[in-house]
């Protein structure tokens, strides 16, 4: 039988599973976490062990490093984010004072807000690869 | 309505007795439940607070006139020190571990923490961490090297007396506590909650606590590692920090600081929550943006891991890295600005009531505010470069600090104290508190942004004439005893009012979170007959706390008249709070204490070189960990013949020997501790490896690989007979699980003999940093595998006094996720240290 894609009323309420749960709500601040801690790796040791000696494309192996950790994080930040998008707007139609789906609204909301966040922080904390020379 | 259990008041008296503790001195000091344990950690970090406040004012004194000779350099070095240490370890933590700890329980609608024992150990090593620092000054030796401890300063050239002793090990003692006590608010904010307070219902207060405490474990366990490291230098003559022989100053500047920015917003974030909870109740109204506020402090709880190289801009780092630790300094103003909005949204829409608590509030907001428009200055580098050291700096902080922190505490006690204590504390004296505080803290510290900005350098003991620093230091010390009377008036509000205070009933400021459900000051178990939440504001959405699901009111109803034998708590899911487990609190005991003592005991004769001090705390402290475990009447008498029926009934797990689910997230919290602190030794490997121009040095060779290769595949094994101990168990073959636990001791035992054998062979321990950390992570390593030891063992011991079975089994699985965390330190202890001098 057709759903009618009209309807916004559910029979049975939409119930992601806890690690969906903690994962779109923290996956972002996680992987802010690591790459964090690597781009300071790269960024400190790297000039301390001269590994701006090495050239890659005309960019010093540093500069490199950093961007590259960068896009390595993106996709995971991408997915929590677009996982958190994706519950909350399942679940906020229904998430009326109670209920499983309440908490899924409230979880999947906070992991949105937080992937956009952490995003930025990631954005902002990649520029200094782009605009300076990393050992200055 | 008509009550649906038994209230009459020979029944209450019985389910008192349950919960009363002995009579007499034995009875206060074998006290473990949450409310006397929670208002001794608030009392003692008050004491503290008021210690280093006199130390504050010392300081004043002496900078209040150019060039005086009130105090000498090396007591002005003390004094700032033991100042600064006494504040940043021995007041706010722990007093806001207090708050945690008395509030927390009844505001979730529970009666307990999760390990009331472990609770009374954090309190006991708290006081006993703050009385060995203070017993430096007794022998004239307090410690003097700021609160940081910078290297070489307080190395074993340059601070060869035992202040820096005294300093390292009381603060090692006291953080043991803290992180105890973060484990069990973990464990009690997920899972210790009413039914029905789905996680988006929890109080911001708790959602505050909760992110606090991830954060001091993640923050505690590398200074407790670094400290280790310092005292290591001090002691026995490792060289992780000379230069000269491969270690580098600069490591440990890292590691404190790793510790040292989170710490602030570990002292900042339960503010956040305290604010959060009193701001609705005196605007009547609740929190606007719950969840912008709830996802701003989980924001801040990881951001603020990515900012401690702040406090090194001027170390001579890469700029590239400095740029980094700006930006994450710069972001952490986003959720901490959304915070702000969030509060004055909610006072806009609401009807504001000024009383003291929302004063002190309001306070905070102010002040918070200044000195987080001064923490953005700072986050820039150039800027830092220009007034790091200075006392634009010091203004920044204490702004931050005593507007962030200090304002909520005050605002936390005039809130709670009439619930704990049964009385309101006097309004006008309040008012004139929070004026004398909120007037004298801005004389003092705002001129000092105009101090540091004409160049006035931190730690100095006294200053020349002629420079324009005169009159704001005047200034500043006036205000200093300005707040100094404020402080004063506090005391003598909360002494007299404690007699003579009006009584405060149950909820006088009509407040909605569930300890107001409860009488003033409430009975230890808070709540006879849990509540069952439906609103994120119960007190102000719910017309009972009792209606609920069929099944929840009748298992609540049931547990408010049984069980009699002992205290009890349920244990509830972490995101929907369904009551999944009844199991027995431990009640009143000395272990704690003992225990306690013996650690002291240890650090005190470490400190004073002491071979017969150290075999004696020893002793007493494994008498002591035997002690508490041992298992008493109750658990061996294995009559179950209630908790059997009270099952079958309600159809919930009865767990007598306690709660299967908390034992095995504790296991796991532990387990991330261990994780944490192995972590931090490998970065100190590696950071070490980089700096050196050759490694192994000249003249080592790189290390044998035979014997530990054995030892770590000994390890990895032990694994497996451990798993299918537990594996067994689960599957009703408990028969075999004593096999798993035998073939775990005997590889374990194989592991820890080749262990002994290869730290024997260790060399260069004091001659450079390669052997200090050879020594110190196979030295780590090995307390880790006797521990683990030590743990099968007494499994073992308990199966002649015990039955273990499908019920309980959970220290058999415990077990087995040790002995993966083992397996899994073995082979990254194996590869850093023994093939990667190969690579």
């Amino acid at each position: 039988m057709m759903v009618d894609p009209s309807t916004t009323q559910r029979d049975t309420p939409f119930s992601p599973t806890g690690r969906s749960l903690w994962f779109s709500l923290l996956g972002a601040p996680s992987a802010w976490l690591v790459h964090f801690l690597a781009i300071w790796v790269i960024a400190e040791w790297g000039c301390l062990a001269s590994w701006s000696r090495f050239t890659l494309l005309g960019f010093d192996a540093i500069t490199v490093l950093l961007v590259l950790a960068t896009f390595l994080v993106l996709p995971l930040v991408i997915a929590a984010g677009m996982m958190a998008w994706r519950i909350w707007q399942r679940t906020r139609a229904n998430a009326n004072d109670g209920g499983s789906e309440h908490r899924s609204a409230y979880m999947s909301f906070g992991g949105v807000v937080l992937s956009t966040l952490f995003a930025f922080a990631i954005f902002l904390e990649s520029l200094p690869a782009l605009l300076l020379h990393p050992c200055g | 309505m008509r009550p649906q259990i038994d209230e009459s008041e020979a029944d209450q008296q019985d389910f008192e007795r349950i919960w009363h503790d002995p009579p007499g001195l034995l009875g206060q000091l074998a006290a473990v439940q949450n409310t006397p344990i929670g208002m001794r950690f608030i009392v003692t970090a008050f004491g503290f607070f008021i210690v280093g406040g006199i130390l504050a004012l010392l300081m004043r004194i002496q900078l209040a006139v150019p060039e005086n000779s009130f105090l000498g350099p090396e007591a002005y070095n003390q004094v700032f020190t033991m100042h600064g240490s006494t504040m940043m370890f021995l007041f706010a933590v722990p007093l806001i571990e207090g708050i945690g700890a008395l509030v927390l329980p009844q505001m979730l609608g529970g009666r307990e923490l999760p390990y009331p024992r472990l609770s009374a150990f954090a309190y006991w090593t708290t006081l006993f961490g703050g009385v060995i620092f203070y017993l430096s000054f007794l022998i004239g030796a307090a410690p003097d090297g700021g609160w940081f401890a910078y290297v070489p300063l307080t190395g074993p050239e340059f601070s060869p007396g035992k202040g820096m002793d005294f300093w390292l090990l009381g603060l090692n003692v006291a953080e043991i506590g803290a992180i105890a006590g973060a484990i069990e608010i973990i464990i009690s904010v997920l899972r210790l909650r009413a039914p029905g307070m789905t996680l988006s219902r929890i109080p911001l207060f708790a959602w505050a606590m909760l992110v606090t405490a991830f954060m001091m474990i993640f923050a505690f366990t590398p200074l407790i590692v670094s400290s280790t490291l310092l005292e290591l230098d001090r002691k026995l003559g490792t060289q992780f920090f000379d230069p000269s022989a491969g270690g580098d100053p600069l490591l440990w500047q890292h590691l404190f600081w790793f510790f040292g920015h989170p710490d602030v917003y570990i002292q900042f974030l339960p503010a956040v929550g305290i604010v959060s909870t009193i701001i609705p109740v005196f605007v009547r109204r609740p929190i606007a943006g719950y969840p912008f506020v709830a996802f701003a402090i989980v924001a801040i709880g990881f951001l603020s891991f990515g900012l401690w190289v702040h406090h090194m801009f001027s170390a001579g780092l890469p700029q590239a890295a400095l740029a980094i630790f700006s930006a994450a300094s710069m972001t952490i103003a986003i959720p901490s600005g959304l915070q702000i909005f969030a509060w004055l949204a909610t006072i806009w829409n609401g009807r504001p009531v000024w009383k003291t608590p929302f004063l002190f509030a309001i306070g905070f907001i102010v002040t918070f505010v200044l000195g987080g428009l001064t923490g953005v200055m700072v986050a820039s580098a150039p800027f830092d470069w220009q007034v790091h050291d200075s006392y634009f700096v010091v203004a920044h902080f204490h702004y931050v600090l005593i507007g962030g922190v200090v304002f909520p505490i005050f605002a936390a006690i005039y809130f709670w104290a009439p619930k704990f204590v049964g009385r309101l504390l006097d309004e006008r004296l309040g008012q004139l508190n929070f004026w004398l505080l909120f007037v004298g803290f801005n004389v003092t510290f705002f001129p000092m942004h105009i101090t540091g900005l004409l160049g006035m350098p931190r730690r100095v003991y006294t200053y020349p004439t002629g420079l324009g620093w005169e009159v704001f230091n005047l200034i500043s010390t006036i205000g200093a005893f300005i707040v100094a009377l404020g402080i004063l008036v506090f005391l003598a509000n909360f002494i007299w009012s404690l007699r003579h205070g009006a009584t405060a009933g149950d909820n006088p400021w009509g407040a909605d979170t569930l300890e107001w459900a409860t009488n003033s000051p409430p009975p230890q178990y808070g709540f006879r007959r849990l509540p069952i939440v439906r609103s994120r504001n119960p007190l102000w959405d719910q017309e009972n706390l009792r209606a609920g699901e069929e099944r929840t009111v009748k298992l609540l109803d049931a547990l408010a008249q049984w069980p009699r034998r002992y205290r009890s708590q349920i244990v509830t899911s972490t995101l929907d709070a369904v009551p999944e487990e009844v199991f027995r609190v431990p009640g009143p005991s000395l272990w704690p204490l003992i225990l306690s003592l013996g650690v002291t005991g240890l650090s005190v004769a470490f400190i004073f070189d002491s071979l017969l001090g150290t075999v004696v705390s020893t002793i007493v402290s494994v008498v002591a960990l035997i002690g508490w475990h041992w298992p008493d009447d109750l658990e061996m008498a294995g009559d179950t013949a209630e908790e059997d029926a009270f099952e079958q009934t309600h159809n919930i797990p009865v767990l007598i020997r306690g709660s299967a689910i908390i034992a095995r997230w504790a296991m796991l919290l532990a387990i991330m501790t261990l994780g944490i602190a192995l972590a931090t030794l490998l970065f100190c490997y590696f950071y070490l490896r980089l700096v050196a121009p050759q490694w192994p040095p000249g003249g080592i060779t790189p290390p044998s690989l035979l014997l530990p290769g054995i030892e770590t595949a000994l390890l990895i094994a032990g694994a497996v007979p451990l798993a299918w101990a537990a594996r067994s168990m689960r599957q009703g073959r408990g028969d075999q699980f004593k096999a798993g636990l035998t073939g775990g001791l005997v590889l374990y035992v194989g592991a820890i003999g080749l262990a002994v054998v290869d730290f024997g062979q260790i060399s260069d321990v004091q001659t450079h940093a390669y052997g200090s950390l050879f020594f110190v992570i196979v030295g780590f390593h090995l307390l880790v595998v006797v521990a683990g030891l030590v743990m099968n063992v007494i499994a073992r011991a308990w199966t002649w006094r015990l039955n273990y079975g499908a019920r309980y089994r959970q220290r058999i699985e415990n077990l087995a996720l040790y002995g993966y965390y083992v397996a899994i330190e073995a082979a990254l202890i194996f590869v850093t240290l023994y093939l990667s001098p190969y690579v």
